[in-house]
Formats: C-alpha cells, structure tokens, sequence
C-alpha cells in the first residue's frame, strides 16, 4: 500500500469521526453500540488495506 | 467485601516478580525472545498506551464526558491508519540512524545543542502529571479495597517496587540498540492481563447485575437518559481536540515511541499493528459502558473511576476483585515502567552526558558502566519525581485530566514533527521558537489551572477567563493557543532563518525517499587502530575498542582493513551505533572531533554516485515520474557496463576502486564487492602491481602485455583515460582491459599456417637452388677421375665443398625460417638490418621470379630489436607481396633511416598501386585482391601483427613516384 492510500484511510477516518456526522449521531443517539460499530468497520477497512500492502 | 493491604501487596509484587520472570526467559530463551519480533507480541506491547486511566480513569471520564472518552482512543487509530505515511517513515529514520528516542529524532533533525536538552526537559516535565496519575490510581484502588483512606506508604512502596523492577527490566545491562525482546513480551503480557480483566469484570458484571445483554437492554429502555448522557457531552465540544491529542499521544508519548520504533525488532509488525492495535482498544474500550452501568445499577457508592473494583466487592468476589486490582497495577506499572525507561535514556543522553563532557572533555573511562549508573539514577528521580507530584496533587479527582495534561504536552511536539517528515526547509530556529511557544501557551491554559484549582497556587493566572475565552472547553482553548503559537512561530522561524548545511542534510535524509548524501571527506586515519586510539581519548580504551569492533562487526570488515572508503563506513557506522548509545548530537560532536575527515580528499563522483546507487537499491524506493525514467536511464548504461565484454575498472583519484565490472571479475577472478573501496594497489597480484604501473606510467595504452593469473598465461591490452569532470579537477581513471589471449593464438596459428605456406613455396625454390649446386658437384665429380693433376683434383674438391656449402646455407635458412618459434619480448635480441634484409631477399628469390631486382639502401649500422625469425618473416612477406605486384624487370627498392629510437623502412615497388578502396582491408585476414587460389591473404596481416609484437608499426600508402610503398616502424637495439 502506497502512502497515499494511507493518506486516503485517514481522509475516511476523519470524514467518520470528525465530520458533522459526528455531531448529528449525537444528536440521535441510537443504540449504544453504534460507535463502536463505525470504529470496528474502521479497523476493517485499515486491515484490508494494510493486509493488500507488501513493503520491501 | 475488604482486603487487606498485605494480600494487595504480596500480590502485587509477585505479579512484577512474574513479569521479571517473563522479561528474563525472554531474554535468555531463544524461543521467547523469538516472540518479541512476533506481530501478535509487538501489537500487545504498543498496549502499554492503556495505563490506569483506561482501566480506571476511563469509567470516570464517561461519567463526566460520556462518549468523549473513545476520542482518546479513536485519536489513535487514526494515527495508526496513518502508518504507511506517518509511523512508517519515522520507524524507517529511528532504524537507519539508531534514534533512540523522540529526543533523539528532533536533534538528527533539528541540529543544535539546545533541542535534545529541551525536548526531554519539557518531556519530563510534561509527563510527570501521567507518572502521578499512575501512582494515585494504584493507591486509590488499593484503598477502595481495603476501605481505606488512601495508603501512602503503598504508594510509596510501589513506586519504589516499580523503580526497581524498571532498573531490573531495562537498565540490567546496556544494550546498545536498545532492544529488550524480554521488555516486549512482558509488556505484551502486561496488555493481555489488562483485557482479561476488563472484559472478565465486564462480563461476569452484565451477567450479575442485568441477567445478559437481554437485561442490559431491558434496562435501558427503563433509563434511556443513560444513552442520553453518552451522546449529549459530544455535543458540548472538546471531540475534535481531544482527537488530536490522542492522535499525537499514539506514538509521541515517551511510552508509545519507545514501544512502536526504539523496542521494533521486526519492521513488518507495524503493518499488523496498524490495524491489530486499534482493535484491541476497541476491545478493552467496548465493556466500558457495561461496565459504568453495572455500577449504575449495583448503586455503588464508590468514585466511578473505581467501578470495576466496586464491581468485585459488590459482588463479593476477592478472586475478581484481585484481579481487577492486578489488571490495574499491571496498566500502571507498564506504563511507569516504559516511560521511566525512556526518559531515563533520554535525560542522561541531553542533561547529563553533555554537561560532563563539557566539564571533563572526557565521557569516563568505563563508558558503559556510568551509563548503566546513570541510567538507574535518573529512572529512580523519574520515580521519585513522579511520586512527588502525586504528593502535590492528590487533591486532584480525574485521573482523565493528569493524562490530559500529559497528551496536549507531547501534542507541542507535532508541528516539529510534521516538519520533519514533510518541510526540508524547517529549521532548528524555527522548532525551538515554536517549541518555545507551545510550552509557555502549555503551561498557562493548563498547568496553571490546575494548579490553582488544587490550591497550590491560588493567585496563578487564569488564562482562559483573562483571554474571555470562557466559553470554550478547557482542551479547546489549550490546544487552539498552544499548538497555533508553537505551529505558527515554527513556520516563521523557519522561514526567517537559514538551515546549515548539517540540517539540509540531516532535512533530506529525514523526508520520504531521501537519503544521506556522502559524508564530505575521507578519514584521515590511516587504519582501524588510529581510529580505536582517536575515540579511546573520549570514550575511554575499552569502550572505544568495544565500539570499534561493533562496527566492523556489523560492517563484515576485517580489522586489518586500510581501505580509506571501508574507514569512511566504519565511521559513519560508529556515528550511527553511538548514536543508539548516547544520542545523534553526542554521537556526531564526538566522532568529529575525534574521527576527522580530510576536507581536500572529498568523496569522487564516482564514489558519490556508486553511494547513491547502493542506498537506492537498499531502500528500494518505488520512484515516479522523470524520477524513475533516469533511474532507468541509470540502470540501463550500468548494466552495459557492467555486461560490456571489456574489463572495466574505475578508481578515485586517489587509486580507490569504484567500478569492477562482470568481464573483469571473470579475467581477474576478485569479485566486485572485494574489488570496490580497495586501493588498486592491494589487489590480488599480480593485478595491484599491474593497475597501478600502468595508472602512474605514462603510457594511455599497454598492448599485447603477457600475464600469468591463476588461470594460466594471458595476453592483454590495456587502454587509460583521466576523469576530469568538475571545475578541471581529476575525478578519478578508467582502465579498460581487453583479454586478446585467444585473439593472440589464432593470429599465432595463421602466423604459422603463413609460414608453412611460404616453406612450400620455398622448397620449389630449394629444389632449383639445390639443383644447380649438385649439377655442378655432379660434373666436377665426373670429371675428378679424370684428372691426374693434384692441384686440380684440390681445386675441384674446394669446388664441390664450396657447393655443398652452398646447399648447406640454403638449406640452413629453410630449417631456421620452418623451426622459429616467437621468443617473449624480454628475449628480443639486436639483430643487424643489413643482414636481415639480406636474407629475407634471398629466401624471397629462391621461391620467386628471378627477374627482379633489389636495391638497398641506408641499412648499414642499423640494429633493430626483435626476434630474427619473426623480423625475417615481415620482410619476406613484404616482399613477396611486392615481388607478386611488380612487372617484369622491375626493381624493389628497400631504404632505412633513423628516426630517433626507431628505424623507419620503406619498400617500394613499381607495380599499379593500391586502390583507394582496398587500402583499409589490406592488413585484415584472409583479404586479398589477387584472383582465387593465387593468394591467401594472410601475409599481410601476419607481417602487421608481428610487427605490433614488436612495438612497431606498419602503414600500408601509395608512393608518390607510382607504386606500392609500405612503411615498417621498428624500435632499434643495441649493435649485434
């Protein structure tokens, strides 16, 4: 994986955590669980990407 | 439900006493010290970020904060998505440069002797709130179990305990890439304790309290303010800069730095890491609301940092509730245990060693022991400190808010950071202003208030209120004014002052895809011992020698090297490893002062580039763009030359190989890599003796050299050419080697296939020249039994010996021409030109037309140097070539003169000429203008390649007065 998709995974995780999503789930509030749930599919997302990655 | 403080301490110590048992297997067995390079083992160990405030502190923040509390969590899988672009490169510098710790990355990068000492300065300063946090928690939590007021004497004893275990863990003995694999896995241990814990509390909580997840819900339904309250404070602000405080806090915490670059042993855990540490966050993190409302609904009374252990007495549990305090005291002690490490590294690298140096201008005569001292000295002040502000702020109720203090601390190093890995241009000016800035806005929005708050210092100035910024949070505000003062100054310090020539290096080796240029000089030690000497004044006999060796340990060099290019790595290599030891800025001031460099005998061009090329090819750097079409460019000319069937070596001006290409490792059988860095004239004989003869003759081209290698006799021809490339100053040589041995023989075998032809021709001219003589031997034999007279019968038998002398020359010049074989040229004798010409026209009538005749001219005293038969051969073939081109009647004429050393001979015949056309293949093999099966075409260059043996020269020209005019050039002799 290359730095830019690096660049582009952080870009994601900053659009899920630090958007105005984040303050409109507050104002919802669903299920308890739902942060975690966004965090988990994060981490997925960052697994996937970094599993596709082959360093010298 | 209570315990007693003993049981809590016995268990306590034998958990650490467990952990040191782990620590030291690890170390001693090669298979759990294997473990530590694991990915599952190295992701477990960046668990060290999880302290007593995730275990504790966290329940506490959710109670004030709700959901806020995942920022500090969340702020650092963001860090680790950023792997490939952020932690990556950083881990690739603290590798390459042996950069211990966040310190030591700012003074590689930042040169000057002011930013080491205050990055750890403001390091301790700003972590000691996070030390106190550690110690308050464990005291707290012992008291809630024992129903208690908090134990200062536990507190004490397990500061104490954890400063020895410290000592025990990582400053036993020291280990120059401070590498602890046991330190790894006992961490990593450590944060498997830690997620047992909570997940077993939470869980047997959900069971005994809600009856299941079916409970859990039941009861939400029943309190939906509870999910309410966790939503609602993120409305309230403060989500964004405790994100990046948590984003910073990932890997510039002493701790974190520590554990993810100094502590890696296998790179590509990182990569694991980016995703597998973040889940364990969310693993230990996802009960916490389980949690906080278990104790919600048990209706415990204790502060709700402490449900978890409420938790355990409520449900009369002295099992779980020990092992909540253990899943406690191991997040506090790992956390105090890694920090006080590296801080206690970094302080006595920036506080004490220069201080010494400066009053002694020696480091110690046992380096390493005072550095394992000191080390222990400053883990035990760290310690101490720590415990020193857990005695000043006791009054302190969130755990969160110590850890804060700590995060928006080492967020002040961001700016610098981001510099670092992306702005070659920052400088040194620019970092410590900004740093500067970062700590004072760090210190008054935050320090002070609390300082207040806890009435220590009651009159401290209020910022925030003073600034009417009292409509922010209080992390808001503090990382708007900090952070904004310390980026802003950074950027125009750095634009307002000018980097030296140490930053530009040290900015392009820290950017991604940069790499050092070559070091400007070459060592002026002569050898290894000079160089042990030089650093033995500094570091003592032993540790110099110890150094030294590590070196070329680590190099593969053997100690006897004297290559001026093996001494120049040996020294960057020592920079590099007492680096790891005593820090880059140490490291640098003493390997140059001690190891200077010769300025006038700066690295070649050659030398630089062949550098570029191997750091390319180490770092494997996926170039783009015009980038990568001239790595192409590169590659492609270095693989002609290096497949070019020509030998090729290329050397410094000082006579240091650069170049060794596949046709000369073959030839020679040295290898490149032998080859490379060794002056030329310490290669294998007899190439050294050779190489340098020739680099320091005159001489642009040697030909035709013989040679005996190990793999037997060689001809070679040998071509120079200088390097001039900048400012008319000399680069270096090039030599190329052209192996003409089998070129040699088969021009040998035409040579003597040549001369077998001209014996045959010769032997018709033998048998007509034997003829006449024996005619007459025959007649006057007929005749002598007529004759009575004795003095004609003596007369006719002088007659008939005089022809059978006759015979006997003749026969004598055949058996010398048919047996000669070519002497080397160190046996060329004189032979006398007059005589040789003589011959060669005799040989050349015998075989030949009888009508033509031979004019001679300018022979007489001439000597030449050579080989009789050889020279004889030339002349014969010469000619017969003119004999065949002349016309009845005509005469070859044969002229010499002397010019200088050299006699110039001309034979001219009066035949057509040569045409234009053929005048350039005449001396090629098998070329002939004469019809099919009259000429071989072979006397020609048989003549020409003799006469190169002998050093001569022959030119092939049409005469002026009509006719074929070759000229021969040969060196003179003595007289025979």
């Amino acid at each position: 994986m290359s730095p830019s998709i690096g660049l582009l995974l952080v870009v994601v995780g900053v659009l899920l955590f630090l958007s105005p999503i984040v303050p409109w789930v507050a104002t919802v509030a669903p299920a308890w669980w739902w942060p975690f749930v966004a965090w988990a599919a994060f981490i997925v997302l960052i697994a996937v990407a970094m599993s596709s990655r082959r360093d010298p | 439900m209570t315990l007693s403080l003993g049981l809590l301490y016995t268990a306590g110590v034998i958990y650490l006493a467990l952990l040191f048992g782990i620590a030291f297997a690890a170390e001693r067995s090669r298979i759990l010290g294997g473990l530590a390079a694991n990915a599952w083992v190295y992701t477990l160990s960046l668990g060290v970020y999880a302290t007593s405030w995730t275990f504790y502190g966290n329940l506490g923040f959710l109670e004030t904060h709700g959901y806020l509390y995942l920022t500090i969590y969340l702020g650092v899988t963001l860090a680790f998505a950023a792997t490939p672009w952020l932690l990556r490169p950083i881990l690739r510098l603290a590798r390459e440069h042996q950069l211990t710790s966040l310190a030591d990355l700012f003074a590689f990068r930042y040169r000057s002797r002011l930013t080491g000492p205050l990055v750890a300065l403001f390091m301790l300063a700003g972590v000691l709130p996070y030390i106190a946090l550690q110690i308050k928690a464990v005291a707290e939590s012992a008291a809630v179990l024992t129903a208690d007021t908090p134990p200062h004497l536990l507190a004490l004893t397990f500061s104490a305990t954890i400063a020895l275990f410290a000592v025990l863990f990582g400053a036993r003995h020291i280990s120059p890439r401070e590498k602890h694999s046991g330190l790894v896995v006992a961490i990593a241990f450590e944060s498997l304790v830690k997620l047992v814990a909570v997940l077993t509390i939470a869980g047997i909580g959900l069971f005994a309290v809600f009856g299941g997840p079916a409970g859990l819900d039941a009861w939400l339904e029943r309190h939906p303010e509870a999910v309410t309250a966790l939503y609602s404070p993120v409305l309230e602000g403060g989500w964004f800069s405790l994100m990046v405080l948590a984003f910073a806090a990932a890997f510039l915490l002493p701790r974190q730095f520590h554990m993810l670059f100094t502590e890696n042993i296998n790179p590509r855990a990182l990569n694991q890491a980016a995703w597998g540490f973040p889940l364990f966050l969310l693993l230990l993190n996802l009960p916490m609301p389980v949690l906080y409302w278990a104790g919600q609904a048990a209706d415990l009374t204790q502060n709700s940092n402490y449900f978890a252990l409420g938790l355990a007495s409520w449900l009369e549990s002295p099992t779980l509730a020990l092992l909540v305090f253990i899943g406690g005291l191991s997040a506090a002690s790992a956390m105090m245990i890694v920090t006080t490490l590296a801080l206690a590294n970094m302080s006595m690298n920036y506080l004490t060693l220069p201080a010494r140096l400066r009053e002694r201008r020696t480091l110690s005569a046992n380096l390493y022991r005072n550095l394992l001292w000191g080390r222990r000295m400053w883990i035990v002040l760290i310690i101490a400190l720590g415990y020193g502000f857990y005695g000043l702020l006791q009054v302190v109720q969130g755990l969160a808010q110590l850890g804060l203090i700590s995060f928006a601390a080492v967020t002040q190093f961001l700016p610098g950071l981001v510099g670092l890995l992306l702005w070659p241009r920052a400088t040194r000016v620019g970092f410590l202003l900004g740093l500067g800035a970062g700590i004072l806005g760090w210190f008054f929005s935050l320090v002070t208030p609390l300082l207040g708050n806890a009435g220590i210092w009651p009159s401290a100035p209020q910022l925030q209120q003073t600034l009417g910024a009292a409509g922010f949070d209080a992390w808001t505000f503090a990382l708007t004014l900090s952070l904004g003062a310390n980026a802003l100054l950074f950027v125009l310090g750095s634009l307002l002052s000018r980097p030296n020539q140490e930053e530009v290096e040290a900015g392009q080796a820290c950017c991604p895809g940069a790499s050092l240029s070559p070091t400007a000089g070459l060592p002026l030690a002569r050898d290894v011992s000079e160089m042990e000497a030089e650093l033995g004044a500094t570091l003592g006999t032993m540790p110099a020698r110890h150094e030294v060796q590590r070196a070329l340990d680590d190099l593969g060099l053997p100690r006897h090297t004297r290559s001026r290019r093996d001494l120049q790595r040996l020294r960057e290599r020592i920079e590099r490893n007492l680096s790891g030891l005593l820090g880059p800025v140490l490291a640098r001031m003493i390997v140059d002062q001690h190891l200077r460099l010769d300025a006038a005998g700066r690295s070649s061009l050659g030398e630089s580039l062949r550098r570029i090329e191997q750091q390319l090819e180490e770092a494997r750097l996926p170039l783009t763009g015009l980038a990568a079409e001239l790595d192409a460019l590169r590659r492609f000319h270095r693989q002609i030359l290096h497949e070019l069937p020509l030998g090729v070596c290329s050397t410094t001006a000082g006579g240091e190989v650069t170049g060794w290409n596949h046709a000369l490792r073959v030839l020679t059988g040295i290898s490149t890599d032998s080859a490379v860095g060794q002056l030329i004239e310490r290669l294998e004989r007899p190439w050294g003796g050779l190489l340098l003869a020739f680099l320091e003759s005159g001489d642009r081209q040697i030909y035709k050299l013989n040679l005996d290698t190990r793999y037997g006799p060689r001809r070679l021809n040998l071509h120079k050419s200088s390097l001039e490339v900048v400012a008319g100053r000399r680069e270096g040589y090039v030599i190329l080697i052209e192996d003409v041995t089998a070129r040699a023989q088969l021009e040998s075998e035409v040579a003597h296939g040549d001369r077998l032809a001209s014996i045959g021709r010769f032997a018709a001219g033998v048998a007509h020249e034997i003829g006449n003589p024996l005619a007459g031997i025959a007649s006057l034999a007929q005749t002598l039994p007529l004759e009575d007279d004795p003095k004609e019968i003596r007369d006719i038998a002088d007659d008939i010996i005089g022809q059978t002398h006759r015979i006997n020359a003749i026969v004598q010049s055949l058996i010398a021409f048919a047996h000669s074989e070519t002497p080397p040229r160190s046996r060329f004798e004189p032979v006398a030109l007059n005589d040789l010409v003589a011959e060669a026209i005799r040989l050349t009538r015998l075989a030949g037309r009888k009508d033509i005749g031979y004019d001679t001219s300018g022979m007489e005293g001439l000597c030449l140097q050579g080989a009789r038969p050889k020279l004889l051969q030339v002349f014969i073939n010469l000619l017969t070539n003119a004999e065949q081109a002349s016309p009845p009647g005509a005469t070859i004429h044969i002229g010499a003169q002397q010019t200088g050393t050299r006699a110039r001979i001309e034979i001219r015949d009066q035949g057509p000429g040569i045409q234009e056309a053929t005048i350039d293949r005449l001396f090629e093999p098998f070329f002939t203008t004469k019809p099919a099966g009259q000429g071989t075409g072979l006397g020609l260059p048989v003549a020409y390649s003799i006469v190169q043996d002998h050093g001569g020269s022959l030119m092939a020209t049409n005469a002026s007065e009509g006719g074929a005019q070759f000229i021969l050039i040969l060196p003179l002799g003595g007289h025979t």
